[in-house]
Protein backbone atom coordinates (compact mmCIF):
# COMPACT_ATOMS: atom_id res chain seq x y z
CA UNK A 1 0.00 0.00 0.00
CA UNK A 2 1.65 3.28 -0.94
CA UNK A 3 1.45 6.26 1.26
CA UNK A 4 1.03 9.27 -0.37
CA UNK A 5 2.63 11.64 2.12
CA UNK A 6 2.84 15.46 2.52
CA UNK A 7 5.17 17.35 0.51
CA UNK A 8 9.06 17.30 1.75
CA UNK A 9 9.65 19.17 4.61
CA UNK A 10 6.11 19.72 5.75
CA UNK A 11 6.87 19.75 9.47
CA UNK A 12 4.22 18.06 12.05
CA UNK A 13 3.23 21.20 13.17
CA UNK A 14 2.21 22.35 10.01
CA UNK A 15 0.73 19.50 8.74
CA UNK A 16 -1.44 19.33 12.22
CA UNK A 17 -2.24 23.13 11.97
CA UNK A 18 -4.17 21.80 8.28
CA UNK A 19 -5.32 18.98 9.19
CA UNK A 20 -6.68 19.08 12.99
CA UNK A 21 -7.59 22.57 12.60
CA UNK A 22 -9.00 23.63 9.16
CA UNK A 23 -11.42 22.20 7.44
CA UNK A 24 -15.20 22.16 7.06
CA UNK A 25 -16.96 21.79 10.36
CA UNK A 26 -19.90 19.56 10.66
CA UNK A 27 -22.33 19.09 13.62
CA UNK A 28 -25.70 17.12 14.20
CA UNK A 29 -27.39 14.14 14.66
CA UNK A 30 -25.60 12.03 12.42
CA UNK A 31 -22.23 13.23 13.70
CA UNK A 32 -20.73 11.17 16.39
CA UNK A 33 -18.87 13.24 18.56
CA UNK A 34 -15.65 12.64 20.35
CA UNK A 35 -14.14 14.24 23.16
CA UNK A 36 -10.68 12.91 22.31
CA UNK A 37 -10.75 14.71 19.13
CA UNK A 38 -12.34 17.98 20.75
CA UNK A 39 -9.94 18.11 23.30
CA UNK A 40 -7.01 18.02 20.93
CA UNK A 41 -8.32 20.67 18.89
CA UNK A 42 -8.00 22.90 22.22
CA UNK A 43 -4.72 21.54 23.61
CA UNK A 44 -3.10 21.96 19.60
CA UNK A 45 -3.67 26.13 20.07
CA UNK A 46 -1.27 25.96 22.82
CA UNK A 47 0.95 23.74 21.64
CA UNK A 48 1.27 25.26 18.69
CA UNK A 49 2.05 28.54 19.98
CA UNK A 50 4.85 26.51 22.15
CA UNK A 51 6.43 25.39 19.09
CA UNK A 52 6.23 28.43 17.43
CA UNK A 53 8.03 30.41 20.30
CA UNK A 54 10.87 27.30 21.25
CA UNK A 55 11.60 27.88 17.21
CA UNK A 56 11.90 31.37 17.49
CA UNK A 57 13.22 32.40 20.85
CA UNK A 58 15.08 35.18 19.73
CA UNK A 59 12.31 37.82 20.58
CA UNK A 60 10.46 36.97 23.52
CA UNK A 61 11.52 38.06 26.50
CA UNK A 62 13.19 42.17 25.39
CA UNK A 63 15.46 42.74 28.02
CA UNK A 64 13.57 46.68 27.48
CA UNK A 65 11.05 46.01 29.74
CA UNK A 66 13.23 45.97 32.63
CA UNK A 67 13.65 48.29 35.16
CA UNK A 68 16.48 50.81 35.54
CA UNK B 1 -5.84 -3.92 12.75
CA UNK B 2 -9.27 -2.94 12.90
CA UNK B 3 -11.58 -6.29 12.61
CA UNK B 4 -12.76 -6.95 8.95
CA UNK B 5 -16.10 -7.30 9.50
CA UNK B 6 -17.50 -3.99 10.52
CA UNK B 7 -20.70 -3.78 11.15
CA UNK B 8 -21.51 -7.28 11.11
CA UNK B 9 -19.21 -8.47 14.25
CA UNK B 10 -20.51 -6.34 16.79
CA UNK B 11 -23.03 -8.57 18.73
CA UNK B 12 -23.80 -5.37 21.19
CA UNK B 13 -27.13 -4.29 19.49
CA UNK B 14 -27.98 -7.74 18.87
CA UNK B 15 -31.45 -8.85 20.77
CA UNK B 16 -34.18 -9.49 18.01
CA UNK B 17 -34.12 -13.21 16.80
CA UNK B 18 -33.43 -11.81 13.28
CA UNK B 19 -30.21 -9.94 14.29
CA UNK B 20 -29.35 -13.32 15.65
CA UNK B 21 -30.03 -15.70 12.39
CA UNK B 22 -28.30 -12.80 10.51
CA UNK B 23 -25.15 -13.22 12.39
CA UNK B 24 -25.48 -17.05 11.71
CA UNK B 25 -24.25 -16.16 8.16
CA UNK B 26 -20.78 -14.86 7.32
CA UNK B 27 -20.60 -11.11 7.49
CA UNK B 28 -20.05 -9.52 3.80
CA UNK B 29 -17.02 -7.08 3.16
CA UNK B 30 -16.96 -4.18 1.77
CA UNK B 31 -20.72 -3.69 2.25
CA UNK B 32 -20.98 -0.63 4.65
CA UNK B 33 -24.63 -0.68 3.52
CA UNK B 34 -25.33 -3.71 4.33
CA UNK B 35 -25.97 -2.77 8.25
CA UNK B 36 -26.65 0.79 10.18
CA UNK B 37 -23.91 1.75 12.19
CA UNK B 38 -25.59 2.04 15.71
CA UNK B 39 -24.22 4.72 18.49
CA UNK B 40 -23.70 1.59 20.45
CA UNK B 41 -21.46 -0.57 18.16
CA UNK B 42 -18.62 1.53 18.29
CA UNK B 43 -17.79 2.02 15.42
CA UNK B 44 -18.73 4.80 12.88
CA UNK B 45 -17.73 6.13 9.22
CA UNK B 46 -14.93 8.11 9.19
CA UNK B 47 -15.43 11.34 6.55
CA UNK B 48 -12.39 12.45 5.00
CA UNK B 49 -13.63 15.19 1.92
CA UNK B 50 -16.62 15.77 -0.29
CA UNK B 51 -15.48 15.69 -4.01
CA UNK B 52 -16.70 14.81 -6.94
CA UNK B 53 -18.30 11.60 -8.28
CA UNK B 54 -16.22 9.80 -11.34
CA UNK B 55 -13.74 7.49 -11.30
CA UNK B 56 -12.20 7.99 -8.25
CA UNK B 57 -9.63 5.45 -7.86
CA UNK B 58 -7.94 5.10 -3.97
CA UNK B 59 -7.06 1.90 -3.59
CA UNK B 60 -3.14 2.84 -3.51
CA UNK B 61 -4.09 5.02 -0.07
CA UNK B 62 -4.79 3.47 3.14
CA UNK B 63 -7.94 4.78 5.05
CA UNK B 64 -6.76 6.00 8.68
CA UNK B 65 -6.30 3.25 11.29
CA UNK B 66 -6.82 0.86 8.36
CA UNK B 67 -5.36 -1.35 5.96
CA UNK B 68 -8.04 -0.79 3.32
CA UNK B 69 -8.66 1.24 0.77
CA UNK B 70 -11.42 4.37 2.10
CA UNK B 71 -14.13 3.97 -0.06
CA UNK B 72 -16.41 6.73 -1.50
CA UNK B 73 -20.45 7.15 -1.73
CA UNK B 74 -21.79 9.03 -4.14
CA UNK B 75 -25.09 10.78 -4.23
CA UNK B 76 -25.34 12.48 -7.64
CA UNK B 77 -22.52 14.30 -8.56
CA UNK B 78 -21.35 14.15 -5.56
CA UNK B 79 -19.20 11.62 -3.37
CA UNK B 80 -17.62 11.62 0.12
CA UNK B 81 -14.48 10.04 0.89
CA UNK B 82 -15.16 7.69 3.86
CA UNK B 83 -13.87 4.19 5.78
CA UNK B 84 -15.20 2.25 8.73
CA UNK B 85 -13.44 3.17 11.94
CA UNK B 86 -13.63 1.55 15.67
CA UNK B 87 -14.04 4.65 17.60
CA UNK B 88 -11.60 3.56 20.26
CA UNK B 89 -9.03 4.83 17.87
CA UNK B 90 -10.00 8.16 17.99
CA UNK B 91 -9.98 7.80 21.85
CA UNK B 92 -7.34 9.34 24.13
CA UNK B 93 -5.22 11.08 20.76
CA UNK B 94 -3.24 12.89 23.09
CA UNK B 95 -0.87 15.93 22.11
CA UNK B 96 1.35 15.10 25.36
CA UNK B 97 4.24 13.74 23.20
CA UNK B 98 4.10 15.73 19.89
CA UNK B 99 6.75 13.83 18.08
CA UNK B 100 6.66 12.84 14.25
CA UNK B 101 6.08 8.97 15.18
CA UNK B 102 3.47 10.23 17.71
CA UNK B 103 -0.20 8.59 17.33
CA UNK B 104 -1.81 11.94 16.23
CA UNK B 105 0.75 12.74 13.69
CA UNK B 106 0.18 9.31 12.56
CA UNK B 107 -3.44 9.59 12.27
CA UNK B 108 -3.23 13.02 10.75
CA UNK B 109 -0.90 12.32 8.35
CA UNK B 110 -2.77 9.29 7.24
CA UNK B 111 -6.09 11.56 7.09
CA UNK B 112 -3.61 14.11 4.99
CA UNK B 113 -2.94 11.45 2.54
CA UNK B 114 -6.61 10.15 1.64
CA UNK B 115 -6.96 13.65 1.56
CA UNK B 116 -4.06 14.41 -0.87
CA UNK B 117 -4.88 10.65 -3.06
CA UNK B 118 -8.40 12.33 -3.93
CA UNK B 119 -6.96 16.04 -4.30
CA UNK B 120 -4.58 14.59 -7.36
CA UNK B 121 -7.47 13.44 -8.96
CA UNK B 122 -10.96 15.47 -8.43
CA UNK B 123 -11.10 18.98 -6.25
CA UNK B 124 -11.57 18.09 -2.72
CA UNK B 125 -13.05 20.23 0.22
CA UNK B 126 -11.23 18.34 3.32
CA UNK B 127 -13.27 17.96 6.80
CA UNK B 128 -11.60 18.61 9.69
CA UNK B 129 -9.88 15.67 11.65
CA UNK B 130 -12.16 13.60 13.43
CA UNK B 131 -15.41 13.92 11.54
CA UNK B 132 -16.98 10.64 11.90
CA UNK B 133 -20.53 9.90 11.11
CA UNK B 134 -23.16 7.50 12.02
CA UNK B 135 -23.58 5.55 9.17
CA UNK B 136 -24.00 5.23 5.22
CA UNK B 137 -27.40 7.54 5.13
CA UNK B 138 -25.75 9.81 7.34
CA UNK B 139 -23.34 10.00 4.36
CA UNK B 140 -25.99 9.97 2.22
CA UNK B 141 -27.73 13.14 4.13
CA UNK B 142 -25.11 14.93 4.44
CA UNK B 143 -24.44 15.16 0.79
CA UNK B 144 -28.03 15.97 0.31
CA UNK B 145 -27.94 18.65 2.50
CA UNK B 146 -24.98 19.97 1.70
CA UNK B 147 -25.40 20.02 -2.12
CA UNK B 148 -25.51 23.73 -3.15
CA UNK B 149 -22.75 24.64 -1.41
CA UNK B 150 -20.71 21.29 -2.03
CA UNK B 151 -21.29 22.50 -5.80
CA UNK B 152 -20.20 25.72 -5.60
CA UNK B 153 -17.00 25.54 -3.17
CA UNK B 154 -15.80 22.47 -5.59
CA UNK B 155 -16.35 24.82 -8.33
CA UNK B 156 -14.32 27.27 -6.72
CA UNK B 157 -11.07 25.29 -5.77
CA UNK B 158 -10.78 23.12 -8.92
CA UNK B 159 -7.93 23.60 -10.18
CA UNK B 160 -6.19 25.24 -7.16
CA UNK B 161 -3.54 24.28 -4.43
CA UNK B 162 -3.79 26.14 -1.04
CA UNK B 163 -0.06 27.51 -0.03
CA UNK B 164 0.50 28.80 3.61
CA UNK B 165 2.28 32.17 3.87
CA UNK B 166 3.91 32.83 7.69
CA UNK B 167 5.99 36.10 8.44
CA UNK B 168 8.55 35.47 11.94
CA UNK B 169 10.62 37.88 13.48
CA UNK B 170 13.54 36.87 11.69
CA UNK B 171 15.36 34.58 13.97
CA UNK B 172 18.51 36.93 15.85
CA UNK B 173 16.94 40.11 14.86
CA UNK B 174 16.70 42.72 17.15
CA UNK B 175 13.83 45.24 17.59
CA UNK B 176 15.67 48.36 16.19
CA UNK B 177 14.29 50.02 19.69
CA UNK B 178 17.02 47.66 21.83
CA UNK B 179 19.75 49.59 20.38
CA UNK B 180 18.98 52.68 21.95
CA UNK B 181 18.51 50.61 24.88
CA UNK B 182 20.17 51.70 27.98
CA UNK B 183 21.52 49.00 29.50
CA UNK B 184 25.31 48.41 28.32
CA UNK B 185 25.84 52.33 28.21
CA UNK B 186 28.06 52.44 31.44
CA UNK B 187 26.24 54.34 34.52
CA UNK B 188 22.41 53.65 35.45
CA UNK B 189 20.83 57.21 34.55
CA UNK B 190 18.78 59.07 36.57
CA UNK B 191 15.55 58.89 37.07
CA UNK B 192 14.48 61.58 34.63
CA UNK B 193 17.02 61.29 32.06
CA UNK B 194 16.03 56.88 32.28
CA UNK B 195 12.26 58.47 31.75
CA UNK B 196 13.20 60.54 28.76
CA UNK B 197 15.06 58.17 26.77
CA UNK B 198 12.34 55.12 27.88
CA UNK B 199 9.82 57.71 25.88
CA UNK B 200 11.93 58.03 23.22
CA UNK B 201 12.37 54.15 22.87
CA UNK B 202 8.57 53.42 22.95
CA UNK B 203 8.56 56.14 20.43
CA UNK B 204 10.45 54.83 18.08
CA UNK B 205 9.37 51.46 18.92
CA UNK B 206 5.74 52.17 17.31
CA UNK B 207 7.41 53.75 14.74
CA UNK B 208 8.80 50.96 13.38
CA UNK B 209 5.84 48.70 14.54
CA UNK B 210 3.64 50.69 12.31
CA UNK B 211 6.73 50.14 9.78
CA UNK B 212 6.38 46.51 9.52
CA UNK B 213 2.48 46.58 9.63
CA UNK B 214 2.76 48.67 6.51
CA UNK B 215 5.21 45.83 4.99
CA UNK B 216 2.73 43.48 6.25
CA UNK B 217 -0.20 44.84 4.86
CA UNK B 218 1.46 45.24 1.28
CA UNK B 219 2.37 41.08 1.53
CA UNK B 220 -0.95 40.26 2.21
CA UNK B 221 -2.76 43.01 -0.62
CA UNK B 222 -0.22 41.85 -2.79
CA UNK B 223 -0.50 38.12 -2.46
CA UNK B 224 -4.13 37.85 -2.52
CA UNK B 225 -3.82 40.48 -5.80
CA UNK B 226 -2.74 36.55 -7.58
CA UNK B 227 -5.02 34.73 -5.60
CA UNK B 228 -8.36 33.63 -6.20
CA UNK B 229 -9.43 33.77 -2.51
CA UNK B 230 -7.13 34.28 1.20
CA UNK B 231 -7.26 33.36 4.72
CA UNK B 232 -5.94 35.20 7.19
CA UNK B 233 -5.32 33.91 10.58
CA UNK B 234 -5.32 35.72 13.53
CA UNK B 235 -1.53 34.93 14.74
CA UNK B 236 -0.68 32.13 16.35
CA UNK B 237 2.11 33.45 18.45
CA UNK B 238 3.84 36.82 19.93
CA UNK B 239 6.77 35.49 16.73
CA UNK B 240 4.13 34.95 13.69
CA UNK B 241 3.34 38.43 13.00
CA UNK B 242 1.27 37.33 9.97
CA UNK B 243 -0.04 34.40 8.74
CA UNK B 244 -2.65 33.41 5.73
CA UNK B 245 -3.37 30.67 3.32
CA UNK B 246 -3.44 31.49 -0.55
CA UNK B 247 -5.96 29.42 -2.87
CA UNK B 248 -3.77 29.49 -6.03
CA UNK B 249 -4.38 28.57 -9.66
CA UNK B 250 -1.87 25.87 -10.20
CA UNK B 251 -1.28 27.97 -13.61
CA UNK B 252 -0.46 31.09 -11.28
CA UNK B 253 1.81 30.03 -9.31
CA UNK B 254 5.34 30.76 -10.80
CA UNK B 255 3.74 34.70 -10.64
CA UNK B 256 2.78 34.40 -7.08
CA UNK B 257 6.70 33.12 -5.88
CA UNK B 258 8.08 35.49 -7.74
CA UNK B 259 5.70 38.30 -6.12
CA UNK B 260 6.48 36.41 -2.55
CA UNK B 261 10.73 36.09 -3.19
CA UNK B 262 10.23 40.25 -3.85
CA UNK B 263 8.26 40.60 -0.85
CA UNK B 264 10.65 38.78 1.41
CA UNK B 265 13.35 41.35 0.73
CA UNK B 266 11.52 43.41 1.85
CA UNK B 267 10.82 42.22 5.37
CA UNK B 268 14.34 40.83 5.58
CA UNK B 269 15.26 44.70 5.77
CA UNK B 270 12.42 44.88 8.46
CA UNK B 271 13.57 42.21 10.78
CA UNK B 272 11.17 39.63 9.48
CA UNK B 273 11.41 36.00 7.40
CA UNK B 274 8.90 35.29 4.85
CA UNK B 275 8.19 31.10 4.90
CA UNK B 276 5.84 29.72 2.69
CA UNK B 277 3.93 25.73 2.96
CA UNK B 278 2.87 23.67 0.77
CA UNK B 279 1.09 22.78 -1.99
CA UNK B 280 -1.82 21.77 0.19
CA UNK B 281 -5.69 20.77 -0.67
CA UNK B 282 -7.53 23.65 -0.02
CA UNK B 283 -7.81 22.95 3.97
CA UNK B 284 -8.81 26.48 4.93
CA UNK B 285 -11.40 27.29 1.81
CA UNK B 286 -13.73 24.17 2.81
CA UNK B 287 -15.10 26.54 5.13
CA UNK B 288 -18.50 26.18 5.34
CA UNK B 289 -19.61 24.67 8.25
CA UNK B 290 -23.26 22.25 8.18
CA UNK B 291 -25.55 20.56 10.22
CA UNK B 292 -26.11 17.13 9.50
CA UNK B 293 -29.49 15.74 10.83
CA UNK B 294 -29.59 11.59 10.40
CA UNK B 295 -33.14 11.52 9.06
Amino acid sequence: MTELTAGQGTSIVDLLDRVVDRGAVLSGDAIISLAGVDLIRLDLRLLLIGVDEALHPASRGVADERAP
Amino acid sequence: MVDGEAYGGDGSAAGSTADVAAKGEPAQRSEPEAAPVTENSGRGLYAYATTRSGDLDLSRVAAIADDRAPQVIERGDLALVVSEIALSELEDVSTAELTEDSRLASLARQHDAVVRATFEQEPVLPLRFGTVLTGRSAALHLLESRDREARELLAMVDGHCEWGVRVNVAPGAAEPAETHNGRERGPTPSGTAYLSRRREVLKERDASQRRRQAVLDETHRTLAARARDSAVRTTSSQDALFEAAYLLPRTREEEFFAEADRLAERLTSQGMALETTGPWPPYSFARASGEVADD
